[in-house]
């Protein structure tokens, strides 16, 4: 009689632990969870008037056949370990707005730590503006580097920019824009 | 009486998560005066096995289960991943404690048999972790489709903490109505990881007018974690020498036993008869703090920033060449400290009512001890719970059916209902043959069908010696 009520008690119990089962599930799938975030993030920006481009120097009246303004900057956020692992690909957009009478050739490349470009050098022709007070003309372009083009400059620790404009002259008026975005589409396992 | 009744019944439906439904108010175990030390207890000795007299586990998650991501039902992980993330809020959490009795011991004043002292050690590790919402969007989604919206760091919040507990404790019969009890503890903190009232967010917001596309804002961000016990952790983590673990081993050992971070609190609570059949009990347990001043880290950052990109080729606005990187390191202040800090322990608050019934003083029943008052065979009830957690409480509610088959053999059953699930039933069985009582407690019985669909669980078992 003892016995029974012993099993009786803890058997209720016991019997609920134990048939504790998992049905109705497959945990392999966590395997195959990944994550792919798309992040909007800012690239470069700058505005251009010609005297930015003229600085002090007097423009003689046969203008200036060739102005070239070239920056570089400290960029090393695609070697990052986490970057270079799981970054499948960018979009660069880019969009300038010119009023300046002229067109204008924008370029960039990507550097390594002794200023040699590593990958590929990318270029984009800036269609000329129609003066100042004009409605902007619009350029747009969007380059793709994908995971061939970011391996290649993984080792990137700076970025060189250039503009490009030809004859320059006195007449010339307006502001050239440029603003820009990265579209950094990242894959990784959980 | 019909007041206390309403009230009870009222609080039923704010009452949503629970800690030891099963043991609350069970005066037969000695660990009901772990609840609540104001318990009428008949005992007037009790030992615990040392290490086996008390082992509980309590598990919940508030907001879903591992059923919602890995059901087999033809959905592919992400799909299911994508629509829990939509479902689930920053109020969504995930708990963890649990208990192991080292000792526990009690006997009853000779020279006052109406008191009973009670003391002991127990370790206990507790979780508590709230879904970091903003932030596990923007890490599985990113922000691209959440342009102009904010992402806050507020969602980040949690505690965990491994600690010994030693307390000693006194429970009174006043009167004929009345228990009361009191007990005073120890706290000796081994580990704590706390991160609380975090604020501030992170945008990304469009500006057609603006120098870029977009501008990327971190507006009044204070973001602190604070550490103790982890700074020794990651040195043998980096070190990854054995010495070193073996020295963490016997630190920690020294930090069990008082030699960790301490603390000092109280646990309250009492019994009282409304009428000969009707019982109303309450406690408020762990009311205390700890004072965390050896091995702290502690981690802020604060401030504000935006960044519109860099600014190439040409710098019209005269500053050099940034350092995105620096600048937000600057703009953040970021910090390691290692400044001391006072936390509480979480509050709780337990109460009940009950209507005991079935007393067979006629000798019809083997249901009691020969020469003790006979007692009621039979309780239902209400009990309620709360606990303090860093975002807000979270309560629970059951009404319990108590019944004591024989001497020898005990049963509660509990059904509950928490932020976890409206479907908690949880049985509690104890034998009591002469000196040596077993109990075994669990909740959520029917979720045992199917673990993985499981919102909560909790279990307690445990062997005493009880005179």
């Amino acid at each position: 009689m003892l016995r029974i009520f012993i099993y009786v008690g803890f058997g209720a119990v016991l019997l609920t632990l134990s048939i504790a089962c998992v049905k109705d599930v497959d945990a392999d799938q966590l395997k195959e969870v990944e994550l792919s975030p798309v992040y909007e993030i800012d690239f470069i920006f700058s505005q251009i008037q010609i005297p930015d481009l003229t600085g002090d120097v007097p423009v003689p009246p046969q203008g200036i056949p060739v102005v070239e303004v070239r920056d570089t900057l400290d960029y090393d956020f695609l070697g990052e370990e986490f970057v270079t692992e799981n970054l499948d690909s960018v979009a660069l957009t880019f969009e300038f707005k010119n009023t300046i009478q002229r067109d204008a050739d924008f370029s960039f490349e990507f550097l390594n730590e002794a200023s040699m470009r590593v990958g590929r050098s990318f270029q984009i022709e800036v269609a000329q503006g129609d003066g100042e007070n004009s409605v902007p003309v619009l350029t747009t372009e969007t380059i793709l580097l994908a995971r061939a083009d970011l391996t290649a400059i993984a080792n990137a620790t700076q970025l060189a920019t250039t503009f490009r404009i030809t004859q320059v002259d006195t007449t010339l008026t307006g502001l050239l824009i440029l603003r820009s975005k990265g579209t950094y589409y990242f894959n990784y396992p959980l | 009486m019909r007041r206390l009744v309403t009230f009870f019944f009222i609080l039923s439906f704010c009452a949503f998560s629970q800690n030891k439904p099963g043991l609350y108010d069970y005066s037969d175990l000695p660990q009901s005066l772990m609840s609540n030390p104001g318990t009428t207890i008949e005992f007037d000795y009790h030992a615990g096995v040392p290490l086996f007299s008390q082992f509980h586990i309590n598990a919940g998650l508030k907001g879903g289960s591992l059923y919602d991501i890995i059901a087999d039902d033809g959905r592919t992980v992400d799909e299911k991943i994508t629509a829990k993330l939509e479902e689930l809020s920053s109020d969504d959490y995930l708990t963890i404690n649990q208990q192991l009795e080292l000792l526990s011991f009690g006997w009853r004043s000779k020279k006052n048999p109406d008191t009973y002292f009670s003391g002991g050690m127990y370790e206990e590790f507790d979780f508590m972790g709230y879904f970091p919402k903003d932030l596990a969007v923007l890490a599985y989604e990113g922000n691209q489709e959440y342009l102009n919206q904010d992402f806050s760091f507020s969602d980040f919040a949690g505690t965990a903490e491994l600690l010994t507990v030693f307390h000693f404790g006194y429970t009174k019969q006043i009167d004929d109505r009345l228990t009361f009890g009191a007990r005073a503890k120890i706290y000796s903190s081994m580990f704590n990881v706390r991160s609380t009232k975090n604020k501030g967010t992170f945008t990304t917001i469009e500006t057609p007018d603006g120098n870029n596309i977009y501008r990327h804002i971190i507006s009044d961000a204070n973001v602190v974690v604070k550490t103790s016990g982890y700074a020794d952790l990651r040195e043998i983590n980096d070190s990854d020498s054995e010495e070193k673990a073996k020295e963490y081993k016997s630190t920690l050992l020294k930090k069990a036993f008082l030699g960790g971070n301490l603390g000092v609190g109280i646990d309250v609570g009492f019994s009282y008869k409304l009428e000969e059949q009707w019982i109303v009990t309450g406690s408020l347990t762990d009311f205390g703090l700890i004072v965390y001043n050896k091995d702290v880290e502690t981690y802020a950052a604060s401030g504000d920033y935006a960044f519109d990109g860099f600014e190439s080729p040409i710098q019209f606005t005269g500053s050099g060449p940034q350092d995105f990187l620096d600048d937000l390191k600057e703009s953040l202040s970021a910090d390691t400290l290692s400044t001391s800090y006072t936390a509480m322990r979480p509050l709780k608050l337990n109460g009940s009512i009950k209507h005991v019934f079935n007393r067979y003083d006629d000798g019809t029943c083997n249901c009691y001890v020969e020469g003790k008052t006979p007692p009621y065979t039979d309780a239902f009830g209400f009990q309620f719970f709360s606990q303090f957690r860093p975002k807000r409480p979270v309560f629970a509610g059951s009404f319990f059916y108590y019944k004591r088959w024989f001497n020898f053999l005990r049963t509660k059953i509990n059904y509950t209902i928490d932020e976890h699930s409206y479907y908690n039933v949880g049985l509690l069985v104890s034998t009591h043959f002469k000196p040596i009582n077993m109990y075994i407690a669990a909740d959520n019985l029917f979720a045992y069908s199917n673990v993985a669909k499981a919102r909560g669980a909790s279990l307690q078992l445990g062997i005493n010696v009880v005179f």
